[in-house]
């Protein structure tokens, strides 16, 4: 009992000293930028890196999530002579939560374990240490490129998903389920305005910012070996994830409160 | 004449992973002199290196170089000292995903005072130092451990630091490639007019390099002495150390 009674409060306090050196290092991040000339080849290497390399994977996945997403809303508004509905369900949806939160998956799988798998690797052959022997600050140098590359790429690759979901939508709707597509479109463009479009885009740009920096945390702070590695990899991918998911509720509630969704 | 230290250390201790791996080590290292560090395997000599980089920073106790005091500072105010500082690590620690010339040249980039094509010119002539010719476009991965530390060496040379530390130069070298890094340590010293910290187990690269040999022995500096001291002594320590003879309870099967 009294085993168990630790364990927890140990796993707590482990969970409280992680959150506070992601702020740390957040806050760190955030002066580097400020009181440092940016590295503007870096940012643009890493923008390749894990924006331009991630457009197909997020593209595929947008596109079928609107095509299902079409079909399946098809099936229940069908009945109600609303299938002309489909279109504006499908379309504020992948703006508000669909876009961004499955973008932000997508690119937590692929980036955040390349990232924290890059770091945490640089660390365990002492690559770190070098850089600062070198007298040069690894925040700096390693972390705010990265950041500032899932910043950029983040809202062009949550508008990517939202286009290719709402174009599936269309085609899996109009043609191939035969929803008159005047009305379809009618509709959307009815029930669809600015206030979802910047929804999606500042959702895009907060999970960039957490992806970046809790992948680039775990990486850092990885202990030895090869299995630190596994590790750091394995944690950034879960941990972002899910604080992807978790906050989006948050922001969602937040954003609603200050741009609701009815026009 | 006794010149004026350029390195302090009062009373450093440092623990890690629950070993209290320096207790309490007092040294001085004079501008221009050539110190090596000698002493057991996991004695603490690298985290004693570490620590007068700044890349550790004690439990207790004082690391002063020249008159900052580096305990006191954040990494961040450290990081301009460290120009001032070079490193080679043992295992050479280059970054893997930059060219040997990228690697070479890094400080020089970094610093932003000279042209691409000087610092091409510079990171030639270092290679060529460090006897590697030609060898700019080859990754980290391509190169013999040997190689990679001479590169290493390059990098940390290359801005001509005043004060160089050196975790194991010669450890895992064939006898005639150690010699040629001891002989190249020296060489640099005395050309480039820097301070030399070399931590070594390998005796015979000490006595050839040493104006001074400090033994670490349980956390602390145990002694310290010329090279020719330390060659003739007596103390059963020391003299078990440099002789390299084990005793019963030191078997390890």
């Amino acid at each position: 009992m009294f085993g168990l009674v630790r364990s927890i409060g140990a796993g707590f306090i482990g969970f409280l000293e992680s959150a506070g050196e992601i702020v740390f290092l957040l806050l760190d991040t955030l002066r580097c930028m400020v009181r440092y000339p940016w590295r503007f080849t870096h940012v643009i290497f890493q923008v390749h890196r894990v924006g331009a390399t991630s457009v197909f994977v997020v593209m595929t996945t947008g596109a079928f999530t609107g095509a299902v997403f079409a079909t399946q809303m098809h099936y229940q508004l069908k009945p109600l002579g609303m299938a002309t509905a489909v279109g504006p369900v499908v379309a504020v949806s992948m703006f508000r939560e669909l876009g961004p939160v499955l973008a932000a998956l997508m690119v937590a799988g692929r980036v955040g374990s390349s990232l924290a798998a890059e770091l945490a690797t640089m660390k365990i052959t002492e690559q770190l240490d070098a850089l600062r022997a070198l007298a040069v600050y690894p925040t700096e140098y390693l972390i705010v490129p990265r950041v500032l590359a899932l910043l950029i790429s983040m809202p062009v690759l949550v508008a990517l998903t939202i286009t290719c979901g709402i174009l599936a939508g269309y085609y899996v709707a109009v043609p191939l389920l035969q929803v008159d597509g005047t009305y379809y479109l009618d509709n959307m463009y009815k029930f669809t305005n600015y206030r979802d479009v910047l929804t999606g885009l500042i959702k895009g740009i907060i999970f960039g910012f957490i992806i970046a920096v809790i992948s680039c945390y775990k990486g850092l702070s990885t202990s030895a070996g090869a299995e630190g590695v596994g590790r750091a990899t394995t944690e950034a991918v879960v941990n972002s994830s899910m604080v992807v998911l978790v906050s989006n509720f948050f922001i969602s509630y937040f954003l609603n409160l200050i741009m609701p969704a009815t026009s | 004449m006794q010149k004026p230290p350029i390195l302090r250390l009062r009373g450093v201790h440092k623990s890690l992973r629950g070993q209290h791996v320096l207790r309490g080590v007092d040294l001085d290292i004079a501008d221009g002199e050539n110190m090596v560090i000698i002493g057991r395997s996991g004695g603490g000599k690298s985290v004693l290196l570490r620590h007068i980089m700044g890349l550790l920073k004690p439990d207790k106790g004082e690391v002063w170089f020249r008159d900052q005091n580096l305990v006191q500072m954040s990494e961040e105010a450290i990081t301009p000292l460290r120009r001032e500082m070079g490193m080679l690590f043992q295992n050479g620690a280059l970054f893997d995903s930059m060219t040997v010339g990228d690697n070479v040249g890094f400080s020089l980039v970094e610093q932003g005072k000279m042209k691409p094509a000087e610092i091409r010119t510079e990171v030639a002539r270092a290679l060529k130092i460090v006897d590697l010719p030609g060898q700019e476009y080859k990754m980290p991965a391509e190169i013999s451990g040997g190689m990679r530390k001479r590169v290493a060496l390059a990098r940390a040379a290359i801005t001509r630091p005043a004060l160089m530390m050196y975790d194991e130069p010669t450890a895992g070298l064939d006898p005639i490639m150690a010699d040629s890094i001891t002989k190249l340590i020296a060489r640099l010293g005395k050309e480039l007019n820097m301070t030399n910290i070399v931590v070594t187990h390998d005796m015979v690269s000490a006595y050839e390099m040493a104006d001074r040999i400090a033994m670490l022995h349980e956390g602390k500096i145990y002694a310290i002495a010329t090279a020719k001291e330390i060659e003739t002594s007596d103390d059963p320590v020391i003299k078990r150390f440099v002789k390299g003879m084990s005793q019963v309870s030191d078997a390890v099967f």
